[in-house]
């Protein structure tokens, strides 16, 4: 009887488990994702202004579309963002591989010829003006600090100074304090900052207004970011920034977009993981109530027995209850034991079932489709995604805790109830 | 058993019209049909009959195991016929006792447990439930030696003496025994009879469903039942 209330308790313990794992594991990648919510000029895909615009006409958003934006409720800032990946610089790109191609939406797919100009004339170098404070947020996904120098100070909006990668730096053999040459302009080395990856350190960053200036695109951007106040109102943001602006005229992606694309296995593994609990409740439910029968049937002529001595019905209930309960806790002690262990082999095995159902996480780097902004906050959260940790938090503890007291209570109250039914003349009729 | 109970002519069981019907494969079955009857109280009673003539759902009735479908029960005072709940439970307790054909003693436990089983439920302390116990087990002839003996380890004739001093643990006015020697030996039933007998003498009064006519001419009293009726009877008042 401990084996089947045990195997029954465990089944669903591991369940709730690997349940409340996943959940916490989605909750995780949505504070990852944060509240941002990204816009574009519509059909930009990430590219370059100079590149995917038609008749060669650069795609910004101006400043007007910036405050409409920032006045929206719910918005509590808004960052701005000037991207350009092909640059005129006496600068060298920091491998041979980045010194090809049209764009950043092509640099991985073929092999470079050695020059440092691309077919359009620049450079691939991707160039940022960003007005954004704190690390810098990186092509590619993920961010950087300074490493060597200082970042730019409030006196420098538009001043020609830069931050560099290192990659970048190094293989041009700059320092902080060195000059280079970008659109004709002499840039200084402001610092120096590191990202531990060649695509990221093979950058420029300058002040916005800076950007602006060189790249003759006074007050227009090529990519906002509202941060919302709060992860309720992200997908009203979206909706009212697409409303405000047009949908033939920006691309909007908000993190809920991106956390949906990106969260899909999981999620896809937690509706498994929730399928599986509600089979394996019920399993539970029916090796309890069958195990608890079976030993009801075997005991029945002692309950008539019992009767028949003088015992009220509620003795004999409450004493097979209590003798049930004790065995369902020391069954629960056992499939918690045997769950623990158990329950990080099958959270594996949902999420990879989940995985190969269908991809759904990511997008192509770079190019159209989904956002760089997407892939950043998708490159964090999918490092999370991989990795579903189940361990016994004491939520998990208590979650468990209360599974396995309610179907211990289950295991007790159904037999002594049921033993409080019996009639002694019919259990004791036939010897 | 150091009862002194008087054995007198006064009914201790008045039937009327006793019924227990109950279906069964879309029919009726009257295992009881229909009866009156009334018992002395100190005498051994008899009911004789075969297998299937309503003896044993007779004796259920008596001791309030099952309850009628029709008529009156009246057994020392109480009206079995309307217990309910708690006041059914407190007359198994107190006004009857069972003894079974196959002695239904509870196997986990020893002959001393299963004689103070019926006590737990009282207000008797505990040390006065164990001395009173082993005072009933030493009256039918179990020794010291086998009180911690659980049934299996105990010849058939010494589980039916455990089971009689169980049936008169709380002392109860009736002793209802069905079948009490059918697994029995012939030597050692006529022991058991002989124990019946002495309950009677202490005043209880004893009924005895039996198919074996020998233990029949023994009772004061003896009815003969056939498809729930009482065809035949011998005594009584």
């Amino acid at each position: 009887m401990v084996l089947l209330i045990a195997t029954g308790i465990s089944l669903a313990l591991i369940m709730v488990t690997v349940n409340r794992a996943i959940g916490d594991q989605l909750t995780q990648i949505k504070a990852n994702v944060g509240t941002d919510v990204t816009v574009r000029p519509a059909g930009s895909g990430g590219q370059g202004f100079f590149v995917g615009g038609a008749q060669g006409q650069p795609q910004l958003l101006s400043a007007t579309d910036v405050t409409k934006v920032a006045k929206l409720p719910h918005v509590s800032a808004v960052t701005q963002t000037l991207q350009e990946f092909s640059v005129t610089t006496n600068l060298q790109p920091a491998a041979r591989r980045f010194a090809g191609g049209q764009g950043g939406g092509q640099f991985f797919r073929q092999q470079a010829p050695p020059t440092t100009t691309n077919s359009g004339g620049g450079t691939f170098i991707p160039t940022t003006g960003t007005d954004a404070a704190g690390p810098l947020q990186l092509v590619g996904g993920g961010s950087a600090s300074v490493s060597q120098g200082q970042g730019f100070s409030a006196q420098q909006s538009n001043a020609n100074v830069a931050l560099i990668g290192q990659q970048l730096a190094t293989q041009n053999g700059l320092k902080v304090g060195s000059t280079f040459q970008l659109q004709g302009a002499t840039i200084r080395v402001l610092g120096i900052y590191s990202s531990q990856t060649l695509f990221g350190d093979n950058g420029i960053y300058l002040p916005l207004a800076t950007a602006q200036r060189l790249f003759q695109v006074p007050d227009q951007i090529s990519l906002l970011t509202a941060q919302v106040d709060s992860a309720d109102n992200v997908n009203g943001v979206a909706t009212a920034i697409r409303s405000t602006l047009g949908t033939n005229t920006v691309d909007v992606t908000s993190s809920t977009d991106v956390f949906d694309r990106i969260s899909g296995s999981l999620t896809s593994a937690q509706h498994s993981s929730r399928l599986a609990l509600i089979a394996a409740l019920v399993a539970s439910v029916a090796v309890i109530l069958f195990a608890t029968a079976l030993v009801t049937r075997q005991r029945v002529r002692e309950i008539g027995i019992l009767k028949a001595v003088g015992a009220a019905g509620w003795q004999v209930g409450l004493q097979f209850g209590v003798e049930t309960l004790v065995v369902a806790v020391v069954a629960a002690l056992v499939g918690a034991l045997v769950t623990f262990p158990t329950a990080q082999t099958v959270a594996n095995d949902l999420i990879s079932s989940a995985e190969a159902a269908g991809p759904t996480f990511g997008g192509p780097v770079g190019g159209s489709g989904a956002t760089r902004a997407g892939f950043r906050v998708g490159a964090a959260a999918g490092r999370a995604l991989g990795a579903v940790h189940v361990a016994v938090t004491p939520t998990v503890f208590l979650y468990a805790a209360g599974l396995a007291l309610g179907l211990a209570l289950l295991a007790s109250i159904v037999p002594a109830w049921r033993v409080s039914q019996v009639r002694p003349a019919e259990v004791l009729r036939y010897e | 058993m150091s009862d002194s109970r008087s054995a007198s002519v006064e009914p201790v069981v008045l039937a009327d019209s006793l019924a227990k019907h109950f279906p069964s494969g879309g029919e009726v079955v009257k295992a009881v049909d229909d009866v009156s009857f009334r018992l002395p109280r100190g005498k051994m009673i008899a009911i004789l009959g075969a297998s299937g003539s309503g003896k044993s759902t007779l004796l259920n009735l008596l001791g309030a195991l099952d309850r009628p479908t029709g008529g009156q029960l009246l057994v020392d005072g109480v009206a079995v016929n309307a217990l309910r709940g708690g006041r059914e439970v407190a007359y198994r307790r107190r006004k009857v006792g069972f003894v079974f054909q196959t002695f239904n003693l509870i196997p986990q436990m020893s002959a001393l447990e299963n004689v103070l089983l019926p006590m737990e439920f009282t207000d008797l302390a505990p040390r006065e439930q164990e001395e009173r116990a082993r005072q009933l087990l030493r009256a039918v002839g179990i020794g010291n030696e086998r009180l911690a003996h659980r049934p299996a380890t105990l010849s058939g004739g010494q589980q039916q003496r455990v089971a009689i001093a169980r049936a008169v643990a709380n002392d109860p006015a009736i002793v209802l025994a069905d079948e009490p020697t059918a697994n029995l030996d012939s030597k050692t039933g006529r022991k058991i009879v002989e124990l019946l007998h002495k309950l009677c003498e202490q005043g209880r009064t004893v009924i005895v469903a039996t198919h074996d006519p020998a233990i029949a001419k023994e009772a004061e009293v003896m009815f003969e039942m056939e498809d729930g009726q009482i065809v035949d009877q011998r005594g009584g008042l």
